[in-house]
């Protein structure tokens, strides 16, 4: 791991950051100081009370940014950040988190074992001096670091008031890119960025619209994809998936109604659906995996 | 002058046999009672006077000692005036009381100060115990006679007042006797619920099918308001009907604990029992220097339910965690230990978070992130682990049940979920040679030699284990739940459909396992 001191004038500080209004004079990192200024970088932000489904597409599209080559850009808050920056290294890809403390602090505490695979894999950048700590100030303030990192900012999940439209905000300032992952519309948690797609932002409408447009932009090539994994299911499990992918988000009771089966006829196929990484369940709601 | 009256004390649940002793003597006033007499026993001296004298009789002015024997052991409760007063009186000698009569009839019952014979606490347990030392004629208040006729093979005097038992004894009216044994149990099984007024939660009723036919305990999790409760209450009445032993122990319970009212017969519902989280240890256990059952002994043969499981001080519920493996209490005092039987079906229901909901899409949750942590770290300890079964009840949406209002099928019932339940127990029963052993209660090389997997379910358990990271105690569970839905089907050795579906039981261990959703997720 190495430890230093990016300044404005040096040829590794990130060229897309020095196009925003007021860049950072320094940047403290940890970690490869190459990476901010090599690949092409999007952000990935949310809310930290995430829900499931937030998550889950949180984790899901890291990693299929990482499989592709393009670095993930997070701030290692609770909820949607650190499944961003999770997602991305569990898929052997490339993070940065933007601190808005100094790089010695762990905040929040329990993100400490992920600031250390971020350190060793990827890389932790702050504009603040040892020993600043957080405020309500350097949080949002660093949101622009994020963003001026990166072609495209992808706003995860958000609800009414949260933090990530801000940094939508200042993406636009900047004239980047912005997406929003659509929700439920009766999700509280997805007020905000239902909203954002309203105004103007991109909509995500699957999980590889983003790595598509960076292919077409000539920005990366494309890797991977989902695998032909439906010749090997069975009857039931393919009704069962079928359904889900054209339905999205259900109960399983109402997943039992739907199809006139049992719930014990039901729960089997689920388990192995569940095995096959096709489904995901979560307080008794079913999705569909990707 | 001398008399000698039967009668009986209790210890926990055990009735046994003691003698009152009466002695009159030539001497200055007094009455003093001997042989471990509690307060109560003692205050008894005012009550028996008052009554005799209220009831047209003289009470003898000169000094009284009555001796409860055997003296060594602790005497109380208020069913001693009765006999004390009857004694009182035969050895008065005015009355002419039949000698014969007093040797072969125990005596049992409170006096109130004009005479009348009040209603007793654990008359049932104490009847067995005089049955048991082979006094088959027994005077009772007649307010308990609907409890007593449970035991068999005794005769019954039931009185309603101290001038009718002494009319009794001294041969001028006696009191008719009663068989019991003859009395008809009524079949009371109507419960006033009914499992097919939930809707929309099928999934969880056929979670709770399997949990009862085996005897798995389950947790319920999920957000409030999405019938929990309402599930939990129904629990009893896909029970199988209580037999007659059942019965009687549950009616022995509740008889000492005071929680039948005069006139009541038998328990004739399993029990419902749902402690509130702030319960103390002897609550629940139950105790005191007479042990009284606890809710744990309450909920003997029917359900425990344990709303808000993450509130419960830990304490508390580590408490709960022998009672639960061994279907039974143990109290110990300096002198005996009174054993309570407790075997009932362990449920447990908590909300994701204090204000319930975590990673709802109807509410916004307004825990921080720590306390949720520090809520779902309840979640795991010794007690969850003796739970065999978890499952998320998921968000009811409102709105969707009011528009197909009327035109949603109705719910499966109680009654057809019980026939599954029967078949299932009666699959289980032929199993371990008819005793009460349930699925639940297999442990160690009883699982191995119960049940049988077939190669398919031997495998998917295996990849299972694997790719959801189970440790090797949930498979134990997952086994166990197997067991019980192959015996659902009369299916003898458990194939992968069985294995398949015991996994979706798991839901805190899904929780557990997934990296993105709270806790334990190392992020």
């Amino acid at each position: 791991m190495q430890e230093g001191i990016l300044r404005f004038e040096d040829e590794l500080y990130p060229p897309l950051l020095r196009m925003i209004p007021q860049p950072p004079k320094l940047l403290y990192y940890r970690g490869d100081p190459a990476l901010a200024a090599a690949g092409p970088c999007v952000a990935m932000v949310g809310a930290r009370r995430a829900t499931e489904y937030g998550k889950y597409v949180a984790a899901k599209m890291a990693g299929r940014f990482a499989e592709n080559g393009i670095t993930v850009v997070s701030g290692m808050a609770a909820g949607i950040d650190s499944c961003s920056h999770k997602g991305a290294l569990d898929a052997g890809g490339k993070t940065i988190a933007v601190l808005g403390n100094s790089l010695e602090i762990c905040f929040p505490l329990n993100a400490k074992n992920l600031k250390k695979d971020i350190e060793e894999k990827g890389l932790l950048l702050s504009e603040y001096p040892p020993g600043t700590h957080g405020t309500k100030f350097t949080f949002p303030h660093r949101n622009r670091i994020i963003s001026g990192l990166c072609l495209a900012t992808v706003v995860v999940e958000a609800g009414l008031n949260s933090g990530s439209l801000i940094t939508a905000e200042i993406a636009a300032e900047q004239g980047r890119d912005i997406y929003a992952v659509p929700g439920n519309i009766t999700s509280v948690m997805s007020i905000g960025t239902n909203r954002l797609i309203q105004d103007g932002a991109a909509a995500v409408a699957v999980i590889d619209d983003i790595v598509n447009d960076f292919v077409k932009a000539g920005v990366c090539e494309k890797h991977g994809g989902p695998s032909n994994i439906m010749k090997e299911l069975g009857k039931d499990e393919k009704t069962i998936y079928d359904f889900l992918s054209k339905n999205g988000e259900i109960s399983l009771d109402n997943l039992a109604l739907a199809l006139g089966k049992s719930p014990a006829e039901l729960a089997p196929v689920m388990t192995i659906l569940e095995m096959k990484g096709l489904v995901q369940t979560a307080l008794g709601k079913i999705f569909i995996a990707n | 002058m001398y008399s000698k009256v039967i009668t009986a004390g209790l210890f926990g649940i055990e009735g046994f046999k003691v003698m009152v002793e009466t002695d009159i003597s030539s001497g200055l006033p007094a009455f003093t009672v001997v042989g471990l007499p509690s307060a109560t026993v003692k205050e008894a001296k005012e009550r028996v006077r008052a009554a005799v004298e209220n009831s047209g009789f003289s009470f003898p002015d000169t000094r009284i000692t009555i001796n409860l024997s055997p003296a060594g052991s602790r005497k109380e409760g208020s069913y001693f005036d009765l006999p004390m007063a009857i004694g009182v009186m035969a050895a008065d000698g005015r009355y002419g009381f039949s000698e014969k009569e007093l040797e072969s009839c125990g005596i049992l019952g409170e006096l109130a100060l004009d005479g009348r014979v009040m209603h007793i606490d654990g008359a049932l347990p104490l009847v067995m115990g005089l049955a048991e030392k082979g006094i088959k004629r027994i005077m009772v208040p007649a307010s308990n006679m609907g409890e007593v006729s449970m035991a068999s093979d005794v005769a019954f005097y039931p009185v309603e007042s101290l001038a009718e038992a002494a009319a009794h004894f001294s041969g001028e009216k006696p009191v008719e006797g009663v068989c019991s044994g003859g009395m008809a149990m009524e079949e009371v099984n109507s419960y006033p619920f009914d499992f097919s007024e939930v809707i929309g939660q099928e999934t969880a009723k056929r979670a709770l099918v399997i949990s009862v036919a085996g005897g798995h305990g389950i947790y319920f999790h999920g957000f409030p308001g999405s019938g929990k409760s309402m599930l939990a209450k129904r629990i009893p009445t896909i029970m199988p009907a209580l037999s007659r032993e059942e019965k009687m122990e549950i009616t022995m319970l509740y008889s000492v604990a005071g929680k039948l009212r005069p006139g009541e017969a038998a328990v004739p519902l399993r029990p419902f029992r749902a402690p509130h989280h702030s319960i103390t240890r002897a609550a629940l256990t139950g105790g005191g220097n007479q042990p009284r059952p606890g809710e744990l002994s309450l909920a003997h043969r029917g359900v425990l339910f344990l709303d808000e499981f993450p509130e419960f001080s830990r304490e508390t519920l580590e408490t709960l965690r022998q009672p639960v493996e061994d279907g039974r209490i143990v109290i110990q005092r300096a002198d005996r230990t009174a054993v309570f039987p407790c075997d009932f079906i362990l449920v447990a229901a908590g909300n994701p978070c204090k204000c319930g909901y975590y990673g709802s899409s109807k509410r916004k949750c307004i825990c921080s992130e720590n306390s949720v942590r520090f809520y779902q770290s309840r979640l795991s300890g010794p007690l969850i682990d003796r739970i065999d079964m978890q499952i998320a009840v998921g968000e009811i949406r409102p709105e969707e049940i009011l528009r197909n209002r009327g035109s949603v099928l109705p719910g499966r019932d109680s009654a057809t979920m019980r026939a599954e339940v029967e078949l299932g127990r009666s699959v289980q029963k032929a199993r371990y040679g008819g005793s009460l052993k349930l699925n639940g209660r297999l442990e160690g090389s009883e699982i191995e030699r119960y049940c049988p997997m077939s190669r398919e379910a031997e495998s998917l358990l295996e990849a299972a284990a694997g790719s959801f990271g189970m440790s090797m105690r949930s498979c134990t569970k997952v086994i166990k739940v197997a067991r019980t839905i192959a015996d659902l089907s009369q299916k003898e050795i458990l194939d992968e459909k069985d294995v398949a579906e015991a996994l979706q039981y798991r839901a805190l261990d899904s929780m557990e396992r997934s990296f993105y959703a709270g806790r334990n997720t190392q992020i």
